[in-house]
């Protein structure tokens, strides 16, 4: 297990806007959280909460249109475990409100086929939140450490 | 996206034989199963024993499977790992679906439908 006493790390990676490059990102998510000693579990729900981000730039925020860059920081020390998706596309407001994901499982025809990104997100992140920084929307996914969930 | 099919019966298995569905490969994955439903499959089992990673467009495309099979028909779930349980657990979808730990156990389920 790799630990990080006193000093943050930080990796920067940049994928084009295209949904089959997404994979990529997933890999490394899942390459660095199986190192820090997290369970199977905790490691799959990290790397589908980035992808969730990523998959969201370039579908809403680039119209899944190619060509545009999605960058991707994942920040981890001792305390905590941080990733951060920034993109140049229009700036996505839905991701400011908590919607929840409510829908009757009994009913087939209220299920939800889309729309359940965020929820995820909130799920299983400790803290979300989404702004815009010298004109790039940046959303922020965090995570403790401490906890060791 | 390579799925593989075999029928049983009166069931169709079919087994996802990439290692993730996911928003690059939903599309895919929804038409295949949409082709299977059109050609009057009414029960099905999906077979997830290959499959490491579902994001939510990989599910919303299972769920759209479920949604085209209107009330005639059931999709029953095998064989998922427990990461990927863990998804369906998060999102609520694991009380919409009947979720079983082995293709034996999916195919008698919808035999007795």
């Amino acid at each position: 297990m790799e630990s990080f006493p006193g000093q943050d790390v930080s990796i920067r990676i940049s994928i084009d806007s295209r949904l089959d490059q997404v994979h990529m990102v997933g890999y490394a998510v899942h390459g660095i959280c199986s190192q820090l000693g997290l369970g199977d579990i905790v490691v799959y729900q990290l790397e589908l909460a980035v992808v969730e981000a990523v998959n969201n730039a370039i579908k809403h925020a680039y119209g899944s249109v190619a060509g545009h860059p999605v960058e991707v920081v994942i920040s981890v020390n001792d305390k905590r475990l941080q990733f951060e998706i920034c993109d140049d596309g229009e700036t996505l407001h839905f991701l400011t409100k908590s919607t929840g994901l409510d829908f009757d499982p009994r009913n087939k025809t209220s299920l939800p086929e889309g729309g359940m990104g965020l929820h995820i997100m909130e799920q299983v992140m400790d803290d979300v939140n989404y702004f815009v920084r010298d004109g790039r929307n940046c959303l922020v996914l965090g995570k403790s450490l401490s906890k060791r969930n | 996206m390579r799925i593989d099919e075999v029928k049983m019966g009166e069931v169709l298995v079919v087994k996802p034989m990439d290692k993730r569905i996911d928003a690059s490969s939903a599309t895919v994955f929804k038409a295949k199963m949409a082709d299977w439903i059109r050609g009057g499959e009414k029960r099905i089992v999906l077979n997830l024993s290959e499959v490491e990673f579902i994001d939510s467009t990989g599910l919303g495309a299972i769920v759209s499977s479920l949604k085209a099979m209107g009330g005639e028909g059931d999709l029953v779930i095998s064989n998922p790992r427990e990461t990927v349980m863990s998804l369906f657990r998060l999102t609520r979808m694991n009380r919409v679906f009947q979720i079983l730990p082995s293709q034996e156990e999916a195919v008698t389920s919808l035999s007795k439908a």
